[in-house]
């Protein structure tokens, strides 16, 4: 073969090669903007050449394949940072809320509120009978324990929102593992008869948004198939086979083949889900627990102390605050005692039963003057002994019973409460030197009541006679005086005492730790809003340093995949001139035919 | 490296974004006039400023505490000067009566003086803040003094107690700014034989009407340590009325002293904060003009 003829079979090989080199360049430039595309080249290779008359000729261009311009290696690194950083995007937009809802920067603000409280004690002990004064204390008592709830009600609304999150998250990867799997199909069908370089792209999109929800594992076969496997290596896609998550209560289940199922919770780090479970088991967690030590320590406190005074009445009845599970057994029982206690716990299972001591407290009754009745001992009042390891709420209510003349009645309530009453309307009663700490203990007297930051109240008899609310104390005659303010200045002074609060520390898969603190309350409540700043900060600083490796690695990734406009207008043009030229081949090989027929 | 087109817009809302934001922070910082708008500002700062800010609480409360403290202790000054002024009325009165040989009519007329005076120091006995009495101890809701002519052995009671209404000052002070009312007017029991500024007027009065010269020379003495103990009261409420002038001007100074403090932690330099957001507006603008001009750039102008 030879002459012409090889010449316009050349020239026909060029044409539409150049045609394809600019198909390849056009669907490159319409695809500039695409994200996850992946720039194509046409390879152009030579065709192999043929010896004739001991020469040898090239015979052409041809075009192998399309190849993409793609750097799995980097790929990889990219798609782990991006894993990296979208879970640090959702842990800084869930600080940002806490920030909002510890906000100090308002007069409703959990400090400002502490401001207040001590204050108006303060006020209390200026003017210990005004009505007014123990309206105030009471209002902002119980704004406080508003505070407190309404705190503990927004982490908790925030804890379901995450719920939410991580169960609307699972969906999320399960339709994008569904169809990773079915383009896993695509591509194996494709790629047997030419390359799915689209559709690879497309496959890794859609692998980049599942690995912003949970860090992923992944490799390719030869085949072109695309492995997933979770963190913890249990299979999300394997071939067209998928494994589907569920979440279920608080874990995030992964099923397998047959009923084999499998928490994977603590084995997810990384994503959405990750920084999710993260902020749920360990942000949130710290901060209602240590919100709610907070309360409790708080509600001891003021009680301990509420309880050793008196208000300007005494009671004609009063019921304790705090459930006694069991009223047989003793009240604080050497050993650590369980809460609630089970059926073989032997205690009472008071709630702040482990801050009783031994000790003892005075009870005093007085008739309808005012005056002390005395109950038939040597002194006016009734002292009852605590023995914490074995006095129990029965022995209580026994000596009490015995003891009060019949002017008083002790009892527990069938609820479980303890409960005293005036025998009639003449008689009426009131504490005094309690050193054993069973009435705030029991709840009576107090005034707080709850447990932690869910519950903390005013003590709802305070409501319904604010006189109750102790600034002042009995004396050692049993007088009550309406001036007497020392009382109140002993819980004015609480904001000035260090006061053992618990701070607790969350890690997923591990059981919480706590240490003990000596810090004064409101410290302690500014510590806490401060902590929410530190986090915040740092997870800013971390998003911020990830999205610059992000957007280096990004930057890289681009310069070898992604699409240059001057690069393929400079191609354009090129594949245009080799187009004409290939052109004026085909006019010359015509002109020789030409010349060759006109040969006569 | 090759730059791509999708680089290049890209690092273009990158920057400007950037940009932006810093702008909108500095912006942030001259319209509130703070430097901490949210706790991840600075947050050891936030945390000294709420305790600056509960200490500043405090102290003013504090200040609240002296201001009704000094109102128990002026009304109790200005009762007992008055007191004083009738005691030494009385005391006068019976000068009067001892060195002078009076008539029966004169007698009488002294006798009813001192019965004034009686009445009057009984009202200032009971004087009261608000609605309480001052000089009833913490009984502050019973009126201290009660007079019964009628009752043959016991004339006038106290129905006070013995522990003055104090007020907080300090953290550790609790100044009393009410009294122990036997602290002034002197002793009251069970039966009429203590010594007190109401016994001894009354037995006054008698013996004025007896003109029992012995008893009045005895009873001028007893009006005598009256005085001194009364006058020994309004010397301790100078005292403490100088003391509370002093703390209070400690809390002035203590409140300029934290909120400075708290000033240069949580309030922006509004100077800096403006010159900061006018560099911040100009970096954004050059991003802006920066980029315009990039994007311009194309081979497509050329060909």
């Amino acid at each position: 073969m030879s002459g012409s003829g090889l010449l316009l079979s050349i020239a026909k090989d060029a044409l539409s090669a150049q045609q394809y080199g600019i198909n390849v360049t056009a669907q490159n430039i319409a695809n500039v903007d695409t994200p996850g595309y992946t720039k194509q080249t046409a390879v152009f290779t030579a065709k192999t050449p043929v010896t004739y008359g001991g020469i040898v000729f090239g015979v052409g261009v041809t075009i192998d394949e399309i190849i993409q311009h793609r750097d799995s290696y980097l790929e990889g690194r990219l798609r782990d940072q991006k894993t990296i950083l979208s879970g640090l995007e959702e842990e800084e937009a869930c600080l940002s809320f806490l920030e909002g809802i510890f906000n100090e920067n308002s007069d409703h603000s959990l400090g400002a509120q502490f401001i207040d409280f001590w204050n108006v004690w303060h006020d209390l002990s200026n003017n210990p009978s005004g009505e007014l004064e123990r309206t105030m204390v009471y209002e902002t008592g119980s704004l406080l324990a508003d505070n407190f709830q309404s705190l503990d009600e927004s982490l908790l609304r925030v804890e379901r929102d995450i719920n939410l999150s991580i169960g609307a998250g699972v969906d999320q990867i399960n339709r994008l593992t569904s169809k990773l799997a079915s383009f896993n199909q695509e591509i194996l069908n494709l790629e047997a008869t030419g390359s799915a370089n689209d559709l690879k792209d497309q496959r890794n999109m859609i692998l980049d948004e599942l690995s912003s929800y949970i860090d992923i594992k992944c490799y390719q076969d030869d085949n072109g198939n695309l492995t997933v496997l979770t963190n913890g290596g249990y299979t999300l896609v394997d071939k067209n086979n998928t494994f589907l998550l569920y979440s279920e209560d608080k874990d995030v289940m992964w099923e397998g083949s047959g009923d084999s199922k499998v928490a994977i919770t603590d084995s997810i780090r990384g994503g959405k889900i990750g920084s999710w479970l993260d902020m749920r088991d360990e942000i949130i967690a710290k901060y209602r627990k240590d919100l709610g030590e907070l309360a409790k320590s708080l509600i001891w406190e003021v009680n301990q102390i509420h309880t050793q005074g008196t208000g300007k009445d005494a009671f004609s009845e009063v019921q304790g605050k705090y459930k006694i599970d069991k009223p047989g057994e003793a009240i604080n029982p050497p050993g650590e005692a369980i809460y609630p206690p089970n059926e073989y716990d032997m205690s009472s299972g008071l709630y702040f039963q482990d801050s009783v001591s031994d000790g003892n407290f005075k009870l005093w009754v007085y008739d309808s003057n005012g005056d002390v009745v005395n109950l038939g001992g040597t002194e006016d009042e009734l002292v009852i002994n605590i023995d914490a390891d074995s006095t129990t709420a029965d022995d209580i209510v026994e000596y009490i019973n015995t003891h009060s003349g019949g002017t008083i009645n002790a009892e527990i309530t069938s609820e479980g409460y303890f409960s005293i009453s005036a025998s009639n309307d003449d008689y009426t009663f009131a504490f005094s030197e309690d050193t054993s700490n069973i009435l705030a203990a029991l709840g009576i007297n107090t005034f707080f009541s709850g447990t932690d930051a869910g519950n903390i109240e005013v003590n709802s008899t305070l409501f319904s006679n604010k006189e109750l609310i102790a600034a002042g104390r009995v004396d050692s005659e049993g007088n009550i005086a309406a001036g007497d303010n020392s009382n109140a200045f002993a819980i004015a002074n609480l904001q000035y005492e260090g006061v053992s609060v618990k701070s607790s520390s969350y890690e997923r898969g591990k059981d919480s730790a706590y240490i003990d603190t000596t810090t004064t309350l409101e410290n302690y409540s500014h510590s806490l809003v401060g902590l929410v700043g530190i986090h915040s900060k740092s997870v800013q600083g971390q998003r911020e340093s990830n999205e610059i490796i992000v957007n280096q690695l990004t930057e890289i990734r681009n310069s070898v995949s992604s699409v240059s406009l001057d690069e393929e207008m400079t191609n354009l043009i090129k594949y245009q001139h080799a187009y004409a030229a290939a052109a004026k081949l085909i006019t010359t090989a015509d002109e020789m035919l030409k010349t060759l027929l006109a040969i006569k | 490296m090759k730059i791509s087109t999708k680089t290049l817009y890209d690092n273009i809302i990158t920057n400007l974004n950037r940009a932006s934001t810093d702008m909108i922070k500095a912006n942030e910082v001259v319209s509130t006039g703070k430097k901490i708008n949210r706790a991840s500002d600075d947050p050891m700062g936030l945390m000294s400023v709420l305790d600056i800010r509960s200490s500043m609480a405090n102290i003013d409360q504090l200040g609240r505490n002296i201001t009704a403290g000094r109102l128990w202790i002026t009304v109790g000054e200005s009762s007992l000067n008055q007191v004083d002024e009738f005691l030494y009325q009385a005391k006068a009165v019976c000068i009067d009566i001892k060195d002078e040989e009076k008539t029966g009519l004169a007698r009488e007329n002294a006798a009813d003086a001192v019965d004034e005076y009686l009445k009057q120091i009984l009202s200032f006995a009971n004087a009261k803040v608000g609605d309480s009495y001052i000089f009833a101890g913490t009984k502050t809701d019973t009126k201290p003094f009660f007079l019964d002519e009628s009752d043959p052995e016991v004339k006038v009671k106290y129905k006070g107690n013995a522990n003055p209404f104090s007020v907080k000052v300090g953290i550790d002070t609790d100044v009393a700014v009410g009294r122990n009312g036997e602290e002034v007017f002197g002793v009251f029991g069970e039966n009429w034989d203590y010594d007190n500024i109401f016994k001894t007027l009354i037995d006054v009065k008698q013996h004025i009407m007896d003109n029992n010269k012995d008893e009045i020379e005895m009873s001028i003495e007893k009006i005598e340590s009256h005085l001194k103990a009364v006058r020994s009261v309004i010397s301790d409420a100078t005292v403490k009325i100088t003391q509370f002038d002093i703390k209070e001007k400690i809390i002035k100074d203590l409140d300029f002293a934290y909120d400075n403090k708290r000033s240069l932690l949580e309030d922006a330099d509004i100077n800096e904060a403006v010159v900061k957001l006018k560099i911040k507006e100009l970096a954004y603008q050059s991003a802006l003009s920066a980029s315009a001009s990039v994007m311009d750039l194309s081979i497509m102008n050329y060909l």
